[in-house]
């Protein structure tokens, strides 16, 4: 078994026993009167057994066959610009928040000119402006504008 | 005579403007969705999910299944011009479509292909209208532990033949349970993992998640692979799509057969569309006369699975509308869908909402009759489309999803929901995690929750009413044997790959 299916196995488990402590704090109730904890508990059992074939199971297999994965560092970033423009996205509005966040999208998306990638991010933000507030009234945050 | 006097209200239903209208939509965006490759109906339908949360439940449902069965005839278009599926149930008329394309047969083959999905869809709408009303008079019998043993089954099926490993797709089933959880507990009303979030309160709602999970977990496994880079597209004039006599004659059996398979395969919770292509094409390559052709340009190849991932569609319709129970994920979705307008699917669907069942199955005559008009002379303009590069295609789908998901109550912390499912989805499907089961698991969560916990204050707290009932025994039974026995054969198959 990898580092990162220790990890993985080992990210299962917390939650089952964050599960099962949250079950007791909502109340377990009874049998025959189940409470809000009662699924909840349930739930945790499940996952901490799965957790543990997890574990059987990544054992059993040889490292050689084992596929390590990948994580592109800009699928990470666009993530965080997302998360970004959540924070910006009331100040600064729709047209400007947005302008913004494509830009730095196209910019790592691959195009290769930051005058392109304005041009690309001003149009998508306007074409989607024109559809989504004007002809289907989102009411989306003006902001500064 | 009734179901003909229903059937054809039903079809003025879909032909009134605004509902031909989202018919059309529906077909039009779900094979353009179909053409792309990448995106599938799961995450077409997520994306545009919120677009109905403004229309009537009718037209929602009208819309979303156009969306499906659209997705069916586009994702073939790729398959065959380009060795590309567009969408998973296309996956193997790649073998002998694109080989037909490549012999200087890609006219015949998507022709066949669209040919073949107009009878399945015409013949499986049929089905779903005979079927449906037998199937909720049994269903009306059923009781809080039967309906809390269908689910099970439902989830168990989607777990069984979706990933290489069973226990990460039930990893993934109990996620999608705990995550239906938020929210105000349904029978005690106390708040349950909502961290004094107001927003939390109402629960975590469809749409985001979704779109997170099936949109922007595709945009971000897209963008480091950037598939659209060698694509080889191989040109065919509008004239050369009609098949031959013969062409005809060849794929006659395989249509009828690959309707009837892909329709039961349908109605099994957890089958589909995909299943049942694959399932089509080995059956074909069974009883064919020369076995040894297929996988060199046969439209065999072509003509079964094509009509089965398309009968299919119609099939799964059957468990969500008469149990409401969706026999996938996209039917799960359709379900958030008519949930979010107060239309709830199950036994008496059928006798209060009698206008939106036969006003689909309406729609679904038309929709395929309109596919067949605008698929064949369409596909320059996907060919067209999907010449677009991935650098300014890919940006937009981002767009679109962050829109999508801000409409839903108009609340930018559906957008941060959106981005973190869709960071945790793209991680989930790196480690080879299925992430369908989540959605699936979400959405009958509630339902599944309910149903315990009556069954067990109906039988003062005694687990034995979930034996001791016929029907609720045998399908936990059948639940059970179905885990054992794909859980052994994935093994099983996970050692001879060891081996090669």
């Amino acid at each position: 078994m990898t580092k990162k299916q220790y990890l993985e196995v080992g990210v299962w488990l917390s939650l089952s026993i964050f599960l099962g402590i949250k079950s007791i704090q909502l109340d377990l109730g009874t049998l025959s009167s189940p409470g809000p904890g009662f699924v909840v508990f349930i739930l945790a059992g499940l996952l901490l057994l799965l957790s543990l074939g997890l574990l059987i199971e990544g054992n059993l297999l040889r490292k050689s066959f084992v596929q390590r994965p990948t994580f592109g560092i800009r699928s990470l970033c666009i993530v965080c610009l997302i998360i970004g423009y959540v924070l910006i996205f009331r100040k600064l509005g729709y047209l400007f928040s947005t302008f913004l966040l494509m830009t730095l999208i196209f910019r790592l998306m691959g195009t290769k000119w930051w005058v392109w990638a304005l041009g690309e991010a001003f149009l998508a933000t306007l074409l989607s402006y024109l559809v989504f507030e004007v002809a289907l009234k989102l009411n989306l945050p003006p902001g500064i504008f | 005579m009734d179901a003909f006097n229903n059937l054809m209200a039903g079809i003025n239903v879909a032909l009134q403007p605004t509902n031909f209208f989202y018919c059309f939509s529906g077909v039009f965006l779900g094979t353009l969705i179909g053409v792309l490759p990448g995106i599938g109906p799961m995450g077409g339908i997520a994306l545009l999910l919120p677009l109905t949360y403004r229309i009537s439940g009718m037209a929602s449902i009208i819309f979303l299944a156009g969306i499906y069965y659209g997705c069916q005839y586009g994702g073939s278009t790729t398959s065959i011009l380009m060795n590309v599926p567009g969408e998973a149930s296309t996956i193997i008329t790649c073998i002998d479509g694109h080989q037909m394309a490549l012999k200087g047969r890609a006219g015949p083959a998507l022709g066949i292909a669209a040919f073949g999905s107009f009878i399945a869809g015409t013949l499986g709408t049929i089905g779903l209208m005979l079927v449906a009303n037998p199937l909720a008079k049994i269903a009306l019998k059923f009781g809080t532990s039967e309906f809390f043993a269908l689910m099970v089954l439902g989830i168990v099926v989607l777990v069984s033949i979706s990933s290489k490993s069973i226990l990460k797709s039930l990893v993934m089933a109990v996620v999608g349970f705990a995550l239906s959880l938020v929210g105000i507990d349904p029978i005690a009303g106390s708040e349950r993992f909502t961290f004094g979030v107001l927003h939390l309160n109402s629960g975590l709602d469809l749409a985001p998640l979704a779109i997170g999970l099936f949109g922007v977990s595709e945009v971000l496994i897209d963008m480091e692979e950037s598939i659209k880079a060698s694509f080889n597209i191989i040109k065919t004039e509008l004239k050369e799509y009609f098949p031959s006599l013969k062409d005809w004659r060849d794929s006659a059996g395989p249509i009828l057969r690959g309707t009837v398979l892909g329709f039961l395969v349908g109605i099994i919770p957890g089958g589909g569309a995909i299943l049942a292509s694959f399932a089509s094409y080995a059956a074909e390559k069974r009883l064919s006369k020369h076995p040894e052709k297929f996988g060199t340009g046969v439209i065999e190849g072509v003509a079964g699975p094509e009509s089965a991932n398309n009968s299919a569609t119609s099939g799964g319709f059957i468990p969500l509308l008469t149990m409401g129970i969706p026999s996938n994920a996209v039917m799960a979705l359709l379900l958030g869908a008519l949930m979010i307008h107060g239309v709830r699917t199950g036994p008496l669907f059928m006798s209060e909402h009698s206008d939106i069942f036969w006003g689909v199955i309406g729609s679904m005559y038309i929709g395929n009759v309109m596919l067949l008009i605008l698929n064949l002379p369409l596909i320059p303009l996907w060919v067209q489309l999907l010449k677009v590069p991935s650098k300014i295609l890919l940006p937009l789908i981002l767009l679109f999803c962050i829109l999508g998901s801000y409409s839903v109550n108009n609340n930018i912390l559906d957008v941060l929901i959106m981005s973190l499912s869709g960071l945790g989805g793209y991680v989930l499907r790196k480690l080879d995690y299925e992430v369908a089961p989540i959605c699936l698991a979400f959405l009958l969560g509630p339902i599944m929750e309910s149903s315990f916990r009556r069954s067990l204050i109906i039988s003062d707290g005694s687990f034995m009413i979930f034996v001791t009932r016929p029907i609720t025994a045998v399908t936990l039974l059948v639940s059970l044997f179905l885990l054992v026995y794909f859980g052994l054969k994935r093994k099983k198959i996970f050692d001879l790959d060891l081996e090669t």
